[in-house]
């Protein structure tokens, strides 16, 4: 009986560690990026407002597909905001040329591939898919 | 060394295929990349997609109203008379297609790290999907934070004013009309000023605006243009976490000639009522607007008080609203209490011209409002949404004035008489996408 129970945790726990790691959302820039750090006002400013400045530098967001569940994560944690709620306020703002959503990236590794090639830009990623190409500046969780 | 990097890259994405499995590449997909990166495709300063992006929304929508009675009253006083009463002058008991549908398309280009330029027409149905230019501006950035506009503007009269044809941007089919139909003219031309700054948590835009107005009516089959001048405004649209809150102020000069009125009336061999006395000329208006909201992504709630009063026969207005709802995956059911009351004629009503207070007592609204909807978004970008709207409180003796319209936003009882049914409701249906 209690073996069995034991088994069951153990069990349990082998499905829920890799979840636990593909939670962990890291904010990511290139290497060559003068971006040192980003606070989380700031991170939550870029991604409402698709680009800005961070210490004078000018920075421009990029968002994985719609759909993904690293980039719900990354809402959530970061902007505090669902899928459906981003999808509306992009709609004001896009309309009343308030601003532009953050650019769009195919995948995991096309964000890797934008950020190492353009420094100017900041992206997010599963912890485990950073790279050495890439800085973390900030980990979500 | 393009193509060594290239190289790089592509046996990294290829290596990186048995790694990620939940996005798997196929080699198309890494060819057509490396194939981007050596012409350098994926430079944004070479990628004339970063400069220029076009956008658009469209919303089909069928509404009607539940009204089967034909206007009373004969012409000259009513033109319309035999006809189906209306609901906000356009809607009827027979199902319309165009009457609330609308297309948008936007082009944003960005000239420079300073400066980008908007422009996005306006097709209603009810137009024939003529276009309009509802924003044509071009904005530069002052300061960090501090932006100017000029051109053409969208009013920024409510808090959803400046995306009042955005269906997808809020859960109803259209806008509260207590609140939305106050003002009755939504773009201006001219400029703002936005200031973006924060208060601790507190982000806060705050905007100025300032321009001018023409808007042309032909509403009786002869042009009248109605002038705004020295359009000046404030509001201050402020967020801390999942709370929006709104506030506005607007101040002009109203201006209207209605002598071509008169000439239309002798152009059909009647007697000219004497429209030219009823003219506007430089009343003061001012508009207020206070609104709030709460959303934290499941439950929302929202409310919003409008007032605009200007300084002739035309009678001060105020409206309001309360909604709430709640979202159960992709469905959110929702409720929108809604009031509107006029008020502040009685020189109008008083002035000895009857022509004046005639127009003042066709001009009164008075309703209150329960709306039921739900919103059903079918896929990332696109909803379908159904509503009814059921008015009450109309017709009673709570009206400060004898002899006003007791049908609300419907045909005015002044002219077609009192609609028989108490509560009418008007139904709407759309289907809108933004892309």
């Amino acid at each position: 009986m209690m073996n069995n129970s034991m088994l069951k945790w153990m069990a349990a726990l082998i499905f829920a560690l890799p979840m636990q790691v593909f939670a962990e959302v890291v904010v990511v820039v290139s290497m060559d990026s003068p971006v040192t750090g980003l606070s989380e006002s700031q991170l939550r400013q870029l991604y409402l407002e698709g680009s800005g400045r961070v210490d004078g530098i000018s920075v421009r967001a990029l968002d994985l597909p719609e759909g993904a569940k690293v980039r719900e994560d990354f809402y959530q944690k970061a902007v505090g905001k669902t899928p459906a709620q981003m999808k509306g306020y992009w709609a004001r703002m896009i309309f009343t040329g308030r601003g532009a959503p953050p650019r769009m990236v195919s995948g995991n590794r096309a964000m890797q591939v934008m950020l190492d090639n353009n420094p100017e830009m900041v992206g997010y990623l599963p912890a485990n898919q950073v790279g050495d190409k890439l800085k973390v500046l900030r980990t979500l969780d | 060394m393009q193509l060594y990097r290239s190289m790089f890259w592509g046996a990294l994405l290829a290596g990186s295929s048995a790694l990620y499995a939940e996005d798997p590449p196929s080699l198309n997909e890494i060819e057509k990349r490396i194939a981007q990166l050596e012409q350098g495709n994926l430079e944004p300063q070479t990628n004339w997609t970063d400069q220029i992006s076009i956008n658009g929304y469209l919303s089909y929508g069928i509404t009607r109203h539940d009204v089967h009675q034909d206007q009373g009253g004969a012409p000259p006083v009513n033109f319309q008379a035999g006809q189906p009463y209306t609901f906000r002058n356009r809607v009827t008991d027979e199902i319309s297609h165009r009457d609330i549908s609308r297309v948008g398309l936007q082009i944003n280009a960005e000239i420079n790290d300073k400066t980008s330029a908007v422009v996005q027409l306006l097709g209603r149905g009810r137009d024939n999907y003529d276009a309009e230019v509802q924003w044509a501006f071009i904005d530069y950035e002052l300061l960090e934070g501090l932006n100017w506009r000029g051109g053409r503007l969208m009013l920024p009269n409510s808090m959803h004013s400046q995306y009042l044809n955005v269906g997808y941007a809020y859960h109803w089919v259209e806008l509260p009309g207590e609140v939305y139909d106050i003002v009755p003219f939504d773009t201006i031309d001219g400029m703002d000023l936005t200031l973006k700054f924060n208060t601790g948590s507190i982000s806060h835009d705050l905007s100025a605006v300032y321009g001018s107005l023409d808007v042309p009516d032909n509403t009786f089959g002869v042009p009248v243009i109605y002038e705004g001048r020295d359009y000046g405004g404030i509001n201050l649209r402020s967020r801390w976490g999942d709370l929006m809150t709104w506030f506005s102020y607007n101040h002009a000069r109203l201006s209207a000639d209605l002598s071509s009125l008169d000439l239309a009336f002798a152009m059909l061999g009647l007697p000219p009522p004497g429209f030219a006395s009823a003219s506007i000329d430089e009343a003061v208006a001012i508009g207020r607007s206070v609104g709030f909201q709460y959303d934290n992504g499941s439950f929302f709630m929202m409310a919003e008080r409008a007032d605009l009063d200007i300084d002739a026969w035309y009678p001060n207005r105020w409206g309001g609203y309360v909604s709430t709802g709640y979202r159960i995956g992709k469905w959110t059911p929702h409720v929108t209490w809604g009031a509107a009351n006029t008020h502040g004629a009685a020189d109008a009503l008083n002035d000895g011209n009857p022509l004046t207070s005639g127009l003042a007592l066709s001009n009164m609204v008075r309703g209150k409002s329960w709306t039921l909807g739900v919103r059903h978004d079918l896929a990332s970008g696109i909803d379908v949404k159904l509503e009814a709207k059921r008015f009450y409180d109309m017709s009673n003796e709570k009206f400060d004035s004898v002899g006003a319209n007791t049908n609300g936003m419907f045909s005015p009882s002044t002219l077609a008489g009192e609609i028989e049914d108490e509560n009418p409701v008007v139904y709407r249906i759309s289907v809108d996408a933004v892309f």
